[in-house]
């Protein structure tokens, strides 16, 4: 009996031992710091959505407020309706791919200067009464009975402003664009680009985004459920009325671009912008993390609000008070709840067993 | 074969890994060599023992258990994967959304690694306790205590109930710990790894961890084990006289705040195994024995 046991002992050992190979399919691999094997897969995928997506944008925006700064030459030196007619489709066109630059706005997580950059010179969206303050400024400027103050004719909103008042006829626009105005626009124009190509040099030289490829993951991933987070809160919540703030009480002229009436071409690009991201390698990224199920999802949220979007016969300014707005604010809880699910799905690559006591 | 726990020795994160083995065993031989009277310790008497022979083939058979029947249930009911989600999700709803402010990652990497050991270890000081006073839980937690003689893969000899209730304990705690990360800090969490494993689990089985369950009383000095558990500790928890102390995993504040810290006396005969001299004369006894009555 004894015998048995010991031989019976051995013999499961060496089988063990003989049996066992390199791998193990439960150990504790947590955290998005992951095995070799997967890095150089990770690596290429952070360096796909750097190249086709916030490099391409950035320039791509950069070389439109070239064209947007041209245009509004032309008006000034023309001030007829057609370069008005212009310099506000430029303007719209600038607008959009900004857009795709701020959703994916690493820079800013990399960098406190570049944060400024593009809070307080680009204008991220102004999301509260900030917006009346600025307008009454710029207006009392142009009509030459205010002082310039430093940052009021820096950004997006403020050019939008120039450009298209608060969404008046444009022969009444015309009429208002006095010389003070126009140069204001010109100085509004140069300035975005300038701080466009600050962005655009600092992605080309100084980021340290391909550095390291699992930081570089934690810094998309936090940008893109903040992204979420605020177009689902600030860009359809509080224009929509479905914010505790301005629960059903809804008004267009909290939307981003009510004046330029842009705001659903606008919340197009950045889902369209969140869905280039995960083409160009962060489904792949999250494929590699076991965690496919959570990017899947994703996706597909994110083809139901662009499905939506399309959806408007015309402008979400128009058409806010329909029940597709509502849709779509759902659409965008669920993408940023998404987000959420896929940071957790990377942080557990595997199911592991710790059930050992002491 | 992984199914038998071979994958054990090889894996990093587990407690009897090589490396952990080797410097467990260049300690002991130190030990030994300035203290030659606790060379029994290596003796055969020891290490074939019946008690040791139970360990080894239990080890075997509970390392398929785990993988088999275990880690699948456990993982449907209950993952930290899933408790985590409903966390971070639960903190938004109730307290709103966070936006992810750029905390350096290593600072943020560092404070998660450190919330997981501290809560990690309480929590097994919570339950560890639990498992001797609740009387239906003791009777499964006895399995480890009859062990009559200690060797490191003692520390396997646990009733799968038991392995059960510290599973779950694992997806409740990492859940909880890693949610509330994620809710503030979002993807910037991580843990400080050294070779790929915790920095704690790694500096824990390197220093000696192994030795917990053995025969050489390891101390480290009365002013450290009101910090740590010494091995020599968990060997007085083994002991018939103070199976009702140190409690503790790696840290002993918990058992000094709440009164359940002990420290050998000099020159103290300890024995190991239930003050009720059962014993578990084989693996399936094991097993059965706890769920009878
Ligand atoms: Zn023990
Ligand atoms: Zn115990």
């Amino acid at each position: 009996m004894k015998k048995t046991y010991t031989t019976t002992l051995l013999l499961l050992i060496f089988l063990g031992l003989f049996g066992c190979g390199g791998s193990n399919n439960y150990d504790g691999k947590t955290g998005l710091i992951s095995s070799t094997s997967n890095q150089s897969s990770k690596d290429i995928s952070i360096k796909n959505i750097y190249d086709n997506v916030i490099l391409r944008d950035i320039n791509s925006s950069y070389t439109q407020s070239l064209v947007l700064i041209s245009s509004v030459k032309s008006l000034n030196d023309t001030q007829s309706m057609a370069t008005l007619e212009t310099s506000q489709k430029e303007f719209k066109k600038l607008a959009l791919l900004y857009k795709r630059v701020e959703s994916t706005y690493v820079a800013g997580r990399e960098s406190d200067d570049m944060r400024d950059i593009a809070d307080f010179y680009l204008e991220q969206f102004i999301f509260n009464s900030k917006g009346d303050t600025l307008f009454n400024d710029l207006q009392r400027i142009f009509n030459g009975t205010g002082a310039l103050y430093k940052n009021s004719h820096k950004g997006l909103t403020a050019l939008e402003y120039a450009l298209f008042d608060k969404a008046i006829n444009n022969n009444e626009m015309l009429e208002k664009m006095n010389s003070i105005r126009l140069t204001s626009a010109l100085t509004m124009a140069k300035t975005i680009s300038q701080n466009l190509l600050l962005v655009k040099d600092y992605y080309e030289n100084k980021s340290t985004f391909l550095e390291d490829a699992d930081t570089a993951i934690s810094l998309v991933l936090n940008q893109l459920v903040d992204n979420a987070y605020k177009l689902k809160e600030k860009r359809l919540g509080d224009g929509g009325g479905f914010t505790l703030k301005y629960k059903d009480n809804p008004d267009v002229k909290r939307l981003e671009y009510y004046k330029s009436t842009n705001t659903l071409e606008a919340i197009k690009e950045i889902l369209t912008t969140h869905k280039k991201i995960m083409d160009s390698g962060l489904s792949k990224i999250a494929t590699l993390g076991n965690a496919s199920s959570e990017a899947e999802a994703i996706v597909s949220t994110l083809n139901e609000a662009i499905t939506i979007c399309n959806s408007y016969s015309g402008s979400l300014e128009d058409g806010l008070s329909t029940s597709k707005t509502l849709e779509l604010y759902n659409a965008t809880a669920i993408l940023q709840a998404n987000y959420t699910a896929l940071i957790n799905g990377l942080n557990f690559e595997q199911d592991l067993l710790e059930a050992d006591g002491d | 074969m992984e199914y038998l726990g071979t994958g054990y020795f090889l894996n990093i994160d587990n407690r009897v890994y090589w490396l952990y083995i080797l410097s467990a065993l260049s300690i002991a031989l130190y030990f030994i060599y300035k203290n030659p009277q606790y060379s029994y310790a290596l003796s055969k008497k020891i290490w074939w023992h019946k008690s040791a022979k139970n360990d080894y083939l239990y080890f075997v058979m509970i390392s398929f258990i785990k993988l088999a029947i275990i880690l699948p249930l456990v993982t449907y009911l209950f993952s930290a994967k899933d408790v985590s989600l409903l966390v971070s999700l639960f903190l938004q709803d109730n307290f709103g959304y966070m936006q992810k402010v750029n905390y350096s990652r290593e600072f943020v990497v560092v404070l998660y690694t450190l919330a997981l050991f501290v809560f990690g270890d309480f929590s097994r000081y919570i339950l560890h306790r639990l498992l001797h006073t609740v009387p239906l839980l003791w009777r499964l937690h006895q399995v480890h205590h009859s062990a009559e003689v200690l060797n490191p893969l003692t520390f396997y000899r646990v009733h799968p109930f038991e392995n059960i209730l510290f599973a779950l304990r694992y997806a409740l705690i990492f859940g909880l710990v890693t949610g509330s990360f994620i809710y503030i800090f979002g993807a910037s969490i991580g843990i400080v790894e050294i070779a790929g494993a915790n920095v704690f689990v790694f500096v824990f089985g390197v220093l000696g961890a192994n030795l917990r369950h053995s025969h050489i009383p390891l101390r480290y000095g009365k002013f450290i084990e009101k910090i740590f558990i010494s091995p020599s500790m968990h060997q007085l928890h083994h002991s018939t006289k103070y199976t009702n102390k140190n409690y503790g995993g790696i840290l002993a504040i918990w058992d000094y705040m709440f009164n359940s810290l002990v420290h050998a006396k000099k020159d103290e005969i300890i024995e190991f195994g239930l003050k009720n001299k059962k014993v578990h004369s084989n693996v399936f006894n094991m097993l059965i024995e706890p769920l009878r009555r």
